[in-house]
């Protein structure tokens, strides 16, 4: 009879032996295998109740995430959009496809009302990728009437903050204003659609006429656009712009050249092909058609935020007729983990092939990195950039956790923002750490010095 | 005892949770590990008895798959061979890997262990020598075999010397039949190939491919001759790679027949294959000569087009054969175990480095697509292969399951035979939408002035993509380059030599006038439909193991050209209309892009930074001076634009006149210095009853100086694509301006400043065509002591004496009067101190607009129509306002008006 007990209770043990071991080969598997594979070869993937089930359970702890009280609150949009329309939008778009397509990119018509002004406007989903529209919260273009302009505003659009590393391309905004370069108005807000919840989006200025006069640059100007997806039947992504000029477009057109022609954008693919840099003119030309300064404080942006996001479809520039020049904007730079390799111009990261070609001269390369490392070692800098970060996290926490029609949790949230600070220090201390090694081995090799070349021209 | 049932229970419900958790994590594992590896890399392939009792619940669902009665039974053939005999074959049979360098376990020479038997065939004996055949270890290593049987002696079996019964599954069931049937139908010569049954010591049947082997007996019986070199390939002969490196080493080459003729036993034909298949052999002026003198080049394009129907690559080298003809002197493909595969994209390379080469001719390319199209869209051809496929199929799928001693079970000979089928209809249908797509980005280049003198009228740039070639078809053109095709003054080039330019050794393309107009009712020309207008796709991207990684983008390149006249284009008429086809189908091609690049725009750009030296040769109006500067003194005319580089700087002596040409424009890109004095003041004027361009300074670092001179008649320019709408302008390059006139200025502007602060005193505007002056995004600077005056009966005149834009300066001591629009407009937020000035006689007085907000003091507003406005003029900004103290106003219609919101305040 004694023996009985002592029978159930090995079983137990064994039981429970055999429980842990079974979850944790679960746990082995789940954290050894892709994702995806686990999603679409496996019978996980068509358990979609399994999958719900999870992300409710992660979702219920969102009630424990609150953040601190930001310095202001941030404005707050009521869209109230057609419905039928709305529906005809969700029934539009891919289901398996990646990109968004052209005939998904349908309007709806509605209002938007802030500060106790409504204005007519009209909404489409927006972003190529479908993280912006697949899920309940979309990212939006929103269209004013020409007679009713928001703030001054034509276009602009209501992007989802996680594609924009959270805080991070405000903190990009924040600084190239500090280094003198362009970029489109950008400010965080919050919208509901049909009395919805409100949700929290970084607002940015479109491409327009209007975006370009507003801050002070001509507005008839070619502003050129990369970034279109499957142009070609043998490109589902994005189009391979590097290989040719007609892949390219433009969202707004100049007045003064006699033809709606592309000889700008051209001229600046083939100061990309790899080799440019060897023209004995290459530098020259560059220093005519660009502000060299500018250039090189562009570059030092997105070395800053790791280096990772300009290229190709965030290639971003305008041609000023009134200066002669192109003038590079700051767009989508992103934020990533520092990495070795990210200052290596010729590796498969790194930036871009215009980069490679222009920081393929020495001087133009040194100078970028003196930039760079007087910017990482000015703790005053320093301490400003972490500030604007801190604040602008601060800005958008709160609304971020209240969010309820996001697709992260709030527990993804918490750690995708901490993770973002993280980047943003890491990035200061690795080029604090590697860029003078770097340009050492450059001024040794460097053959003429970059003040003697400035002073051989004239130009600004 | 009630807590003990409660309790074993409990547990009973956890071991039962346990045990689903096992289940569901072992189902996980098998559906994210690859089969391969779990068979072979794992306990699982260890455990005895595991995999081959899942093989026999496999096969005991055999019973329930029946098939089709096929339309003939199939021959039954018996073979006895000793069994003593057939364990010597299965012990000499490889159990592994011959070297470390194989993939697989092979059949090597020492393995082919021949024994005799005896065949029996519709009641007929046959004394034959029988062994296993097939490289792979699949024909030989289970119960069922692949074997090479030898009619010994004098007695033929159906005329023939060698057979071999193949292992269906090896030939994709109806897979080579059914090649074999399309290769025969395109006039291939094809070893005999029927499907048979074989009894081995009176086994079951089993069902086999039987294939002729290659033989002189084989080519005569199809009327071929019997005694060429027939060659094949193969494996097996080198430690280091399981097949034969046949384009690597003709020596690997084997002959199953040998050519009598011939002195010796050689192979310089292989020889010659080989050369023929070098990377980059088609770019050989003599290759394409070559090609056709050793092959028939249709036969080649067909054997291709076989593989395509087929989705297959599988024309490797160890699947070659070839036989030459030496009655006609050509090297024959013989297509063989072509396979069947899903389609894959027509980009991906043919399989072997003779096609590879072979089909980066384009015209043969470009034939083997049409073929292919054609062959698809021949719903008789179409429904003949189906109908065979289905033929064939129904002749092997009872056999096929009744044999019992095959490897595979019922259940997957079904799935296979299933696959097979839908491969066949799925080639069809993805051809027909592959060689539907014909990409092509589009460009049209205006050329640069020098090239236009040289007649060049437009470059055109087609960019293809495939997958099928494109055409350039056809051209509409304005009347007056219509006339001068008529008058064979305007032809079409095909840049052939490839060096961007029109030259010798470019093809001129006939063009024929369509009778019927363009929807514009332009005129529209044909070019000949021939290769001098095909435009086919180039290399693909190709990654590790030939996988496709991209479609290249090939480029094509066409010249409009004028061989005598003086035709232009007229901007107004660009881009020219054209009509690209897919030149395969005929249908339209996909123009995915296409824009337009003007030549003109940058055509000067090198002028910008070239050296002194070169800037001196080219102007010698100018002299140098110092280190770096250059000096213009005296009277001169300039008929063309003058480019003054960064690296040098432009003094302008006392007294110089210069005399500007229609249009002309000084552009310097480095500071100038162009002080007179009162008595000898420099000036710039009109050298034509034309206005001229502008005189402009961008981006110049250090400082410009411009005293003691007057400009008039000058307009606007674009240049070097800047776009200055001042008769004199400073972009980006600050300036100062003392005692100078501007005087009947055509432009927007006649001095227009930007990006700099604004230091200018004692300036006088005189009868300015629109704004006198215009003074955009200067932060900081001075305006001073200067007048403006438009004349009352200059009535064309009808802009602002001072224009403001982004522009906070102060502004002083100033006299407007007559300006048809604002004596002074504020716009876009400025914010200038206006003090001491006279604004007679405009229509505003002054003007806020756009986000402005001026501060004036002791302004006198006398005769205007508005003395002050404020409005906003774009949506874009936000109100304006004004503030005005201590001034007087006197004879203005209307004093005040403010629009829109704005705010003008007047404290008197």
């Amino acid at each position: 009879m004694r023996r009985v007990p002592l029978i159930v209770g090995i079983l137990g043990v064994f039981t429970v032996i055999l429980g842990v071991a079974v979850l944790l080969l679960g746990l082995l598997l789940y954290q050894t295998t892709p994702k995806d594979v686990l999603a679409q070869q496996t019978f996980i993937g068509r358990m979609q109740s399994v999958l719900v089930s999870v992300r409710i359970a992660d979702r219920a702890l969102n009630i424990f995430y609150r953040g601190p009280r930001p310095e202001e609150a941030l404005p707050h949009y009521n869209l109230a959009l057609d419905r039928k329309q709305l529906a005809t939008i969700d029934a539009s778009l891919p289901i398996d496809d990646v990109y968004l397509s052209d005939d998904a990119k349908i309007w709806a018509d509605g209002s938007l009302t802030s500060d106790g002004e409504t204005y007519p406007v009209r909404a489409r989903v927006r972003g190529d990728r479908y993280n912006h529209w697949r899920f309940r919260k979309k990212s939006w273009r929103l269209s004013f009437e020409d007679d009713r302009l928001f703030r001054g505003i034509k276009e602009v659009n209501l992007i989802i903050p996680e594609d924009r590393a959270w805080f991070v391309e405000a903190l990009s905004a924040y600084r190239a204003d500090a280094f003198g370069l362009f970029h489109p108005p950008m400010r965080f807000v919050t919208a509901s659609i049909n009395g919805g919840d409100a949700m929290l989006y970084l607002e940015i200025e479109h491409w327009t006429k209007e975006m370009l006069e507003k801050q002070a640059k001509p507005g008839d100007v070619n502003l050129y656009k990369t970034g279109s997806v499957g142009t070609s039947h043998f490109n589902l992504g994005w189009d391979p712009i590097e290989a040719d000029i007609a892949y390219w477009g433009k969202y707004q057109g100049a007045v003064a050249p006699p033809l709606d022609s592309y000889e700008e954008a051209e001229l600046m693919l083939r100061f990309a092909e790899e080799g440019a840099h060897e023209d004995p003119a290459f530098q020259r030309k560059i220093e005519t058609l660009f502000d060299r300064e500018g250039l090189i404080r562009w570059y030092g942006l997105s070395l800053l935020a790791g280096n990772l996001h300009v290229s190709g479809d965030n290639l971003r520039f305008f041609f000023d007729v009134s200066r002669g020049r192109y003038q590079p904007i700051v767009w989508d730079i992103f934020s990533t983990m520092p990495r070795p390799e990210m200052l290596d111009l010729r590796g498969e990261v790194g930036g871009n092939s215009f980069w490679r070609e222009v920081f393929s001269i020495p001087s133009m390369h040194a100078d970028a990195l003196r930039f760079v490392l007087a910017y990482v070692n000015d703790e005053e800098r320093v301490e400003q950039d972490l500030a604007e970060a801190e604040r602008l996290r601060a800005q958008i926490e709160r609304a971020a956790y209240s969010d309820s029609v996001k697709l992260p949790s709030n527990r993804q949230v918490k750690r995708d923002l901490d993770q973002r600070m993280r980047e943003v220090r890491a990035n200061i201390d690795f080029l604090r750490e590697n860029v003078p090694a770097l340009l050492t081995e450059l001024e040794a090799s460097e053959p003429v010095g970059s003040d003697e070349l400035r002073a051989s021209s004239f130009e600004q | 005892m009630r807590r003990l049932k409660l309790i074993v229970g409990v547990l009973g419900v956890f071991l039962a949770l346990d045990a689903l958790g096992v289940v569901l994590l072992a189902l996980l594992l098998y559906q994210v590990t690859p089969k391969s590896t779990l068979a072979h890399e794992t306990f699982i392939g260890r455990i005895p008895g595991l995999l081959s009792s899942v093989r026999v619940i496999d096969r005991s669902l055999n019973i329930f798959y029946w098939g089709p009665r096929p339309p003939e039974p199939l021959p039954l053939y018996s073979l006895r061979v000793d069994p003593k005999d057939l364990r010597t074959i299965e012990e000499s049979l490889p159990t592994t890997l011959p070297s470390p360098w194989y993939g697989n376990v092979f059949l090597t020479e020492d393995a082919k262990v021949t024994v005799k038997g005896t065949f029996t065939a519709d009641g007929e004996e046959y004394p034959v020598d029988v062994r296993v055949r097939g490289d792979i270890f699949n024909h030989w290593a289970y119960r069922k075999k692949s074997w090479r049987i030898t009619f010994s002696g004098d007695q033929l079996f159906q005329g023939m010397r060698e057979i071999n019964l193949i292992i269906p599954e090896d030939r994709g069931w109806i897979a080579e039949p059914l090649n074999v049937y399309r290769a025969k139908k395109m006039g291939f010569v094809q070893p005999p190939v029927s499907y048979v049954r074989l009894s081995l010591n009176r086994s079951g049947p089993m069902v086999y491919t039987q294939i002729e082997q290659w033989g002189k007996e084989m080519l005569e019986k199809q009327s071929i001759p019997g005694d060429v070199n027939l060659y094949g390939a193969g494996g097996g002969t080198s430690y280091f790679q399981q097949w034969d490196d046949v384009f690597g080493d003709v020596a690997y080459w084997n002959k199953y027949q040998e050519a009598v003729t011939p002195p010796q036993d050689s192979v310089e034909e292989i020889e010659l294959l080989q050369k023929l298949s070098q990377v980059d052999a088609h770019a050989d002026p003599a290759y394409r000569a070559t090609v056709e003198a050793f092959f028939d080049v249709d036969q080649i394009i067909d054997w291709h087009v076989l593989s395509l129907l087929a989705g297959s690559r599988h024309v490797r080298d160890h699947n070659l054969r070839f036989f030459h003809d030496i009655s006609r002197g050509k090297l024959v493909p013989i297509p063989w175990d072509i396979s069947l595969y899903w389609p894959r994209t027509l980009l991906a390379l043919p399989g072997n480095p003779f096609l590879n080469e072979f089909f980066r001719v384009p015209e043969w390319k470009h034939e083997a697509q049409k073929r292919l199209w054609a062959y698809v869209q021949d719903d008789a051809k179409i429904e003949e292969d189906l109908a065979e496929a289905q033929r064939l199929r129904s002749q092997v799928e009872r056999a096929a399951y009744r044999d019992s001693v095959k490897l595979p079970s019922n259940r997957q000979v079904k799935r296979a035979l299933d696959e097979a089928s839908a491969q066949v209809q799925a080639n069809i249908d993805w051809l027909k939408n592959e060689l539907s797509i014909a990409e092509v980005l589009s460009h049209q280049r205006v050329p640069s002035l020098a090239q236009q003198r040289e007649g060049m009228l437009l470059t055109f740039d087609f960019t293809v993509r495939g997958v099928s070639s494109g055409r350039f078809a056809e051209i509409s053109l304005p009347k007056p380059l219509s006339d001068g095709v008529a008058r064979s003054e305007i032809h079409v080039l095909r840049d052939t030599n490839e060096d961007g330019k029109p030259s010798a050794g470019d093809t001129l393309i006939p063009l024929t006038k369509r009778a019927t107009p363009d929807k514009l009712g332009l005129d529209v020309y044909v070019l000949a439909d021939d290769e001098r207008s095909l435009l086919t796709p180039g290399d693909p991207i190709i990654g590790d193991g030939e996988e496709v990684r991209g479609a290249p983008h090939t480029r094509y390149r066409f010249f409009l050209m004028r061989s005598r006249g003086a035709l232009q284009i007229a901007d107004a008429d660009l881009p020219l209309n054209l009509e690209l086809l897919n030149a395969v189908t005929g249908e339209k091609a996909q123009v995915i892009g296409d824009v337009m690049i003007d030549d003109r725009t940058f055509e000067r750009l090198a002028e910008a930074y070239a050296d002194r030296a070169t800037f001196l040769r080219r102007y010698p109006a100018f002299r140098a001076e110092g280190t770096g500067s250059v000096l213009l003194t005296g009277t001169h005319t300039f008929k063309e634009t003058v480019i003054i580089p960064s690296t040098v700087r432009l003094r302008i002596a006392p007294g110089t006149i210069v005399r500007m040409d229609k249009g002309v424009t000084l552009l310097s890109y480095a500071p100038v210095s162009v002080i007179g004095t009162q008595a000898q003041p420099i000036r710039f004027e009109q050298g034509s009853a034309e206005p001229w361009g502008s005189f402009l300074v961008v981006n110049a670092k250090e400082q410009s100086t411009v005293q003691w001179a007057e400009f008039s008649g000058g307009g606007e320019t674009f240049t070097n694509d800047i776009y200055a709408t001042g008769m004199v302008a400073f972009h980006g390059s600050p300036v100062s301006v003392r005692d100078a006139t501007f005087r009947n200025s055509h432009g927007d502007d006649a001095l227009n400043i930007k990006y700099v602060p604004a230091d200018i005193a004692r300036a006088h505007f005189i009868d300015a065509g629109a704004d006198a002056l215009d003074v955009d995004v200067a932060k900081t600077g001075v305006v001073e002591d200067s007048t403006f005056f438009v004349s009352a009966e200059n009535t064309d005149s009808n802009g602002d004496g001072l224009d403001l834009s982004w522009s906070s300066i102060v502004i002083r001591n100033l006299t407007i009067e007559g300006s048809r629009d604002k004596c002074i407009s504020v716009g876009e937020s400025s914010k200038p101190t206006i003090t001491d000035v006279i604004l007679k006689r405009c229509h505003f007085g002054i003007a806020s607009k756009d986000g402005s907000s001026p501060t004036v003091t002791r302004a006198q507003f006398i005769g205007n129509d508005i003395a002050v406005t404020a409005y906003v003029k774009k949506p874009i900004f936000s109100l304006p306002m004004i503030e005005i103290r201590e001034s007087t106003f006197s004879g203005n219609a209307v004093e005040q008006e403010a629009l829109s919101g704005a705010t003008i305040t007047i404290i008197r």
